[in-house]
């Protein structure tokens, strides 16, 4: 039975809603609350998608939606803005996570053994995503950044193509090599090891990821 | 994908969607105007870092400054910029003629002065600690307090010309410093230099002008080896009459000596008149005076200096070991006949010498480039049996088995 995909951007893919979101603004709203109520969904969505069990991912979101707030003048097609907020989440979270590999690297926490903050206590219970996002940050970021769009938000090739801002043959190499590093440390997970199953892809499959 | 299907299934199920109670606290945030930085402050982990690299960039700035002494004038001195004579802190002056120009470097202990081109005039004012030095392309000129001029120009033409005290200068053809008198003048080209004296343009000493004659004229080629000499009469009085020089001044050679400057201890000797009186000087400062004038290249003051310290002091430590230095002196001054006399000397004082085995070696030589076989054999025997792996070994050996 092949998966059932669901919608990367609601914002994108229910545009009904907006106009639902826009009447709940008070009507002495500001252009600033009016362009949030607009651009918070994609947001949060990719925010979600990457960051939900990470301690910062709340303070990742204002900083990212103060980015777009500001810089959302300089789109000249309004209706491209939900796919322009899209990118600059999606690079924000990017730049973050090099950023961390830059500073766990640089930093002198190293040589005593790099803690990473500690998280949320889980009160909604999502120990899988937990354990996933651990491993997941042990992938190079590209190959974090399609896998993660891939795995959690069952997005197809061309939507991780267009979102990574590389030809649909790159990602799907990068999608291969995450797959595989990505198989082997689950199956190092006492918990995700026995949700992976020892499937042997026949020979010759094409795979879009 | 298929063998990580069941667990996307699960992670996005687990996953779902952003809460609504999470975006109404992102909303509220918003409205409150929160903003938070986006992270924990990575200055904190940056900070050994940024520390480590201040700290290396100012020990990097310390270093070049430290290289550079406190105090120090550089600066380029242009005739045509020149209103006057340049005037330096202790009194002392510099003048540039026509086209001259160069650089001066001065601070607490030196002055240098690079003459590029032109003509300079000096007028130094006698200072201890500092010292002076005037370099004009390969020559040198050292300074103890005088006033001269050094002039340099094409085809590397150099010249020099004092009018007052003492200087030495060091050119590249000769191994040792030449020391110039008021009225000496050097000049000429590499190679070609010539020294000659004019009475006319050497003015007294400052220090000394009421009490010091002006030198006697003469004139000779720098490059030509001084002509043997016979020993002189160390015991005959000096011919002019001079004030004795006071301990304090005679103490400025010996502290020149002793830093290895044997031409500015001879120049200081001369411009002291101390070699006229050799006969108040101890064993040890006449010692050490015949080493100034031997390394200095004045090889006639040595012997006078090491005659009259074996002559006065026969028992002295110093006039042992001034017997071998006379051999030697007496070996450069091409009189081989005193330097036989004197190695002997040496010997006959004692054998614990510490230059007996190079004097057995020298000794070996001169009988042997005079044709005495027989004695050159003798102290060969002695040599090898003394020091079998000495210096002079292949000598003694060839020396022995030569024997008809």
């Amino acid at each position: 039975m092949p998966p059932v995909r669901q919608p990367l951007e609601p914002a994108r893919a229910q545009p009904s809603s907006d106009a639902t979101r826009l009447l709940l603004v008070p009507s002495e709203a500001t252009s600033s609350e009016v362009l949030y109520e607009r651009v918070a969904p994609v947001v949060n969505g990719m925010v979600w998608l990457y960051l939900a069990t990470d301690p910062e991912r709340d303070d990742i979101a204002q900083d990212i939606l103060v980015a777009v707030v500001r810089g959302a003048a300089s789109v000249r097609d309004p209706a491209q803005l939900e796919g322009w907020v899209a990118r600059v989440a999606f690079n924000k979270i990017c730049n973050l996570f090099r950023r961390r590999k830059l500073v766990r690297w640089l930093s002198l926490e190293a040589l005593s053994g790099y803690e990473p903050p500690a998280p949320h206590v889980d009160f909604h219970g999502r120990e899988l995503v937990a354990r996933t996002q651990r491993i997941l940050e042990c992938l190079p970021v590209s190959e974090r950044m399609a896998f993660t769009l891939h795995l959690l938000g069952n997005a197809s090739l061309e939507e991780i193509a267009e979102r990574c801002g590389c030809s649909e043959r790159t990602a799907r190499r990068r999608l291969k090599a995450a797959r595989d590093r990505f198989t082997r440390l689950a199956k190092q997970d006492p918990v995700l090891a026995s949700r992976v199953s020892e499937h042997t892809r026949p020979t010759g499959e094409r795979r879009d990821g | 994908m298929a063998e990580l299907e069941r667990l996307a299934s699960e992670l996005r199920q687990e996953l779902g969607s952003p809460p609504d109670a999470w975006q109404q606290a992102q909303r509220a945030r918003w409205r409150q105007g929160l903003r938070a930085p986006a992270g924990r402050s990575r200055i904190r982990g940056f900070a050994p870092w940024v520390v480590a690299s201040l700290g290396i960039m100012a020990g990097l700035i310390w270093l070049v400054a430290a290289r550079r002494p406190a105090g120090s004038d550089e600066r380029w001195l242009v005739a045509e910029e020149l209103r006057g004579p340049v005037r330096l802190d202790d009194g002392s002056t510099i003048s540039l003629g026509p086209g001259g120009r160069g650089r001066l470097l001065a601070d607490s202990a030196t002055v240098r002065f690079d003459l590029h081109q032109g003509r300079a005039s000096f007028d130094v004012v006698p200072e201890r600690k500092r010292s002076w030095t005037i370099r004009a392309g390969k020559n040198e000129v050292r300074v103890v307090g005088t006033r001269f001029s050094v002039f340099f120009g094409s085809d590397e033409a150099f010249e020099v010309e004092v009018e007052r005290g003492v200087v030495a200068v060091q050119v590249p053809d000769r191994n040792a410093s030449l020391e110039l008198k008021a009225g000496d003048h050097l000049h000429g080209h590499p190679g070609q230099l010539e020294l000659t004296h004019d009475v006319a343009s050497a003015l007294p000493p400052a220090s000394a002008a009421a009490s010091s004659p002006a030198p006697a004229p003469r004139a000779e080629d720098v490059a030509a080896v001084p002509a043997p000499s016979a020993r002189p009469d160390v015991s005959a009085p000096s011919a002019l009459p001079v004030a004795p020089e006071p301990l304090a001044a005679r103490a400025d050679w010996q502290l020149r000596y002793r830093e290895g400057k044997y031409a500015e201890s001879l120049a200081l000797v001369r411009a002291q008149g101390v070699g006229k009186h050799l006969t108040d000087l101890s064993p040890s400062a006449l010692a050490e005076l015949a080493d100034a004038a031997r390394l200095g290249g004045d090889p006639e003051l040595a012997v006078r200096a090491l005659a009259l310290l074996i002559q006065r002091f026969p028992g002295a430590a110093e006039a042992r070991d001034g017997r071998f230095m006379l051999g030697r002196v007496d070996v450069l001054r091409g009189d081989d006949a005193a330097a036989v006399e004197a190695f002997e000397g040496y010997l006959h004082s004692g054998s614990s010498g510490r230059y007996v085995s190079e004097t057995r070696g020298r000794l070996m030589e001169l009988y042997a480039k005079r044709g005495d076989a027989e004695r050159a054999r003798s102290v060969a025997q002695q040599y090898l049996q003394a020091t079998p792996n000495g210096p002079y070994r292949r000598l003694a050996r060839s020396l022995i088995t030569s024997q008809p």
